[in-house]
């Protein structure tokens, strides 16, 4: 399905709109057909995770919780794992970021990780901040936050 | 603060990783940082989580009586054996920096100060090696890896008191001799151990406390102490784990045009091969130092003396190789595919 993409910027950083963002993982959630999901890191996921050069997922057909591990990312040899934004069953890997995780850390909102089928969509999307103008709060505090911590450089 | 100090002593391989992928796992919010000790009883070869077994010469470990063991840490394959110390750092994750170059930083500067400490150069190089850094250049004398394991962040490290870097070489997946002599020629000249430096007289005790005062004085006041219940059984867990054949085996890899054996943040042998075009290539410090192009037909004497001394990927190197036409375009396009050097 071919979506265009909408950006808007927050702190330097370009987000798009029209998804929904875990403030715990800092990765997108967006709506796609027959009601699966694709998730993605935010700018702020990718950057402090380091130049990414390897991630793998759980297997296709693996029912994953929120909170719980669906695959692991590597940078500077540091493992550690991709936490599920929202509940459901894995329905496809981006195989384009398994080949290349370099196009994590490029252009982190054109490229999505996972594709799953929610398992309580009404439930867990709204657990995720939607609205624009909290997206903006949210990402700008984050921002603040992250510079004050010296993980990121603006 | 307090930190725990753990010293597991002499164990087998399998318990020697399991050590503090069972300390990370047991760990929880709000527990001490743990600085853990131990020593392989006998060699083997530690795989990174995301690489593939045909990077190792199975064969090789076979006859030479090798486990191989894959770690939750990144990273290519290593040789581990009783002539290194391994340490491991291990914190809750929610104490852990939000950027990985600030984690090693944070894990990695106390090691250097125990190595310059016991009398060696030692720096940090690159994000995470530790590297003598003279007049000679920068030869690395820890390998170093991290990881996050449900609750628990680790940053790991070894002190090499001895370095067989043919027996290294040796269980590694390359095609053919030159390309083994090559791989050895690098890892002789990037990477070192405390007798290589003239420290052989240094002991593990005294490497040892030298990392527990470094460690101490940056991190937290120390305090010996054994592995609690919930460790051991997690210890328990992730040795049998790392057992499981099938934990070696997996996760899959891609198959790529690409291999890499990384010998230091400084020094890269890479092979790259795509439609009877392959092209090995030392990359030393973001250049390359020697290439070999194997193409049928090709006399590559020509091509690969251009290659030698240029940057990687860069403008140049296209303009450097433009008169080789078609063959020169392709040797481009496969640097090109090169994946950040890090």
């Amino acid at each position: 399905m071919m979506t265009t993409l909408e950006l808007f910027t927050v702190g330097g950083y370009r987000l798009a709109a029209g998804r929904s963002y875990d403030e715990a993982t800092h990765l997108w959630v967006e709506t796609v057909a027959e009601g699966a999901a694709r998730c993605g890191f935010d700018p702020l996921g990718s950057e402090t995770s380091g130049d990414v050069v390897a991630v793998s997922f759980e297997p296709v057909g693996t029912s994953v919780e929120r909170g719980q591990a669906f695959g692991s990312l590597e940078a500077a040899k540091f493992v550690g794992p991709l936490i599920a934004p929202i509940s459901g069953t894995i329905r496809a890997h981006n195989g384009e970021v398994v080949a290349r995780p370099g196009l994590v850390n490029q252009d982190p909102m054109a490229h999505w990780l996972i594709e799953v089928q929610p398992s309580r969509p009404d439930e867990e999307l709204a657990l995720l901040l939607r609205d624009p103008d909290r997206v903006r709060a949210w990402f700008a505090a984050e921002v603040e936050k992250f510079e004050r911590q010296g993980a990121i450089t603006q | 603060m307090e930190l725990r100090v753990v010293d597991a002593g002499t164990v087998g391989p399998f318990r020697s990783q399991a050590l503090w992928h069972g300390i990370a796992s047991a760990m929880k919010p709000g527990d001490a940082t743990v600085l853990s000790f131990c020593r392989p009883s006998s060699p083997y070869v530690g795989l990174g989580y995301h690489r593939s077994i045909d990077e190792i010469d199975l064969g090789a470990c076979d006859r030479l009586g090798l486990p191989v063991i894959r770690r939750q840490i990144g990273g290519g394959p290593v040789y581990l054996d009783a002539d290194q110390l391994f340490f491991q750092v291990t914190l809750p994750a929610d104490r852990a920096p939000a950027r990985i170059d600030l984690l090693y930083e944070m894990c990695l500067e106390p090691a250097a100060s125990a190595f310059r400490a016991l009398g060696l150069a030692v720096r940090r190089n690159g994000v995470n090696d530790l590297a003598v850094a003279d007049e000679r250049g920068n030869r690395k004398i820890s390998g170093t890896g991290a990881g996050r394991i449900d609750d628990g962040v680790t940053v790991v490290g070894n002190v090499l008191f001895r370095f067989p870097h043919e027996r290294m070489v040796e269980v590694l997946a390359l095609a053919g001799d030159r390309s083994r002599q090559e791989c050895l020629r690098l890892m002789r000249r990037h990477v070192t151990s405390l007798a290589a430096e003239g420290f052989e007289g240094v002991g593990f005790d005294e490497a040892r406390s030298a990392l527990i005062e470094a460690y101490g004085e940056a991190l937290g006041t120390c305090l010996e102490s054994a592995l609690n219940e919930s460790e051991e059984e997690a210890i328990s867990e992730w040795e049998e784990r790392l057992g499981d054949p099938e934990w070696l085996a997996v996760p899959e890899r891609p198959r790529r045009t690409m291999h890499h054996v990384k010998i230091s943040a400084d020094a890269w042998l890479v092979m790259m091969a795509e439609d009877g075009l392959s092209v090995e290539a030392s990359i030393v410090g973001g250049q390359i130092e020697r290439a070999r192009i194997v193409a049928p037909g090709l006399d590559a004497n020509a091509l690969e003396g251009k290659l030698a001394g240029q940057s990687v990927r860069s403008a140049e190197l296209r303009r450097t190789l433009e008169p080789f036409g078609v063959t020169g375009r392709r040797v481009v396009r496969l640097f090109e595919t090169l994946p950040t050097l890090a």
